[in-house]
């Protein structure tokens, strides 16, 4: 069974605090903390891009126990901010981390949903094909993309890569079946680089887009997965703010000790949202057998799954 | 239902923690309720009302008077 071993994250040392920002956006410490909940950004080295970053995760996984790179067959990057458009960045990482001629390498553009959709391209590709290690990796640093001065988004997004180590031997938590979703007419509410723009983002767009999809996708993810809603022990909910996991939490009536909002120190961090936390569940080993996970935004478009621990 | 001053600020009761007594038919609400329970309000009341409020005419809507202006001729 190709399940996930282990996750590597890393979150560069620089960050920026919002509450140096506050009269810069007409804005107070409570709203900051308490609402959209994100105290500091993370900002990646100038010197730093996507491969570098995803190596760096890539140690933090080997030091939690060393992975023979010849055995790994497969890799997927997770990015909509590559280094280049020729070659995928994935092959850089390849190069990098000096893996073996026969592993498969490719990019996928996608967002904040991407971990999601990463999940269960990369295990159905290993299923496939009968490959046993496989990295998914994501880094979507929008530092590269963003207008500093605008406070929709500089509030929010921070930078980081995760590595996710699925296998077949051993895995921590099986992979169960997945949701998938989009509406492409929504999609001019969070776009970049159309024209050489910067990032831009209707708040407004996203909020409902979220609010009213993500409740009916979770009741779908409960029938596919044969599972109740009680029994889910965590939540991992792409960490957009703080303001809209708790308003996801009202309107599913979820107990809300069961839905982590971790990003306070380091922001929204597009497609490492999600693995940054999982991370955490796993080093933790705080018991949550039944956990879902559930990623939305570019695209707009979402993705959820159902992870189960094993051991 | 009818719209009126009392079920719009109910609507805003659902998110908006503060005193709902400081705001007057004409109080600009963004001088008052921050911008995330702003975006909370709109959903509420688009979802009562079963309507659909475009952006354009969201940036219009400052006041409850100018919600009750507007609701009243959407519903119609």
């Amino acid at each position: 069974m190709i399940g996930i071993n282990k996750i590597g994250v890393y979150i560069p040392e620089n960050r920026i605090s919002n509450l140096t920002k506050l009269s810069k956006f007409e804005t107070d410490e409570d709203f900051i903390i308490n609402k959209i909940g994100i105290e500091k950004v993370s900002l990646k080295n100038k010197d730093e891009d996507v491969s570098d970053m995803c190596v760096k995760a890539f140690e933090n996984l080997n030091s939690k126990g060393t992975i023979d790179c010849n055995i790994i067959k497969a890799i997927i990057l997770v990015t909509q901010n590559p280094e280049s458009n020729i070659p995928h960045t994935s092959a850089i990482i390849h190069d990098k981390l000096k893996l073996p001629s026969d592993c498969a390498c490719f990019d996928i553009s996608l967002g904040c949903s991407g971990y999601v959709y990463g999940l269960s391209v990369l295990k159905s590709f290993m299923q496939t094909n009968n490959i046993e290690n496989a990295l998914l990796f994501t880094c979507d640093p929008y530092s590269k993309i963003m207008d500093m001065e605008d406070k929709n988004t500089s509030l929010l997004f921070g930078d980081a890569a995760s590595v996710t180590y699925l296998s077949n031997k051993s895995p921590l938590f099986s992979i169960e079946k997945f949701t998938f979703g989009t509406i492409g007419k929504e999609s001019h509410n969070l776009t970049a680089g159309i024209n050489g723009s910067k990032l831009f983002m209707n708040g407004r767009g996203i909020y409902n887009f979220v609010i009213r999809n993500i409740p009916n996708d979770l009741k779908k993810l409960y029938e596919l997965n044969s599972i109740k809603e009680s029994q889910v022990d965590r939540f991992l909910f792409h960490q957009g703010s703080k303001y809209m996991l708790d308003a996801l939490t009202k309107r599913m009536k979820l107990d809300p000790a069961k839905v982590i909002f971790g990003a306070s120190k380091y922001g929204n961090t597009v497609s490492s949202s999600i693995p940054l936390l999982l991370n955490e569940d796993i080093d933790n080993e705080n018991g949550s057998k039944h956990i879902v996970l559930s990623g939305f935004g570019v695209g707009l478009s979402w993705s959820s799954t159902l992870l189960i621990k094993l051991k | 239902m009818e719209i009126t001053i009392e079920s719009l600020k109910n609507e805003l009761a659902r998110s908006y923690r503060g005193d709902l007594n400081v705001i007057q038919p004409d109080t600009i609400l963004g001088e008052i309720v921050d911008s995330l329970d702003m975006l909370d309000f709109y959903m509420n009341i688009e979802e009562s009302n079963n309507i659909s409020i475009p952006d354009e005419d969201i940036v219009k809507l400052k006041t409850l008077n100018n919600f009750i202006n507007y609701l009243e001729k959407k519903i119609e």
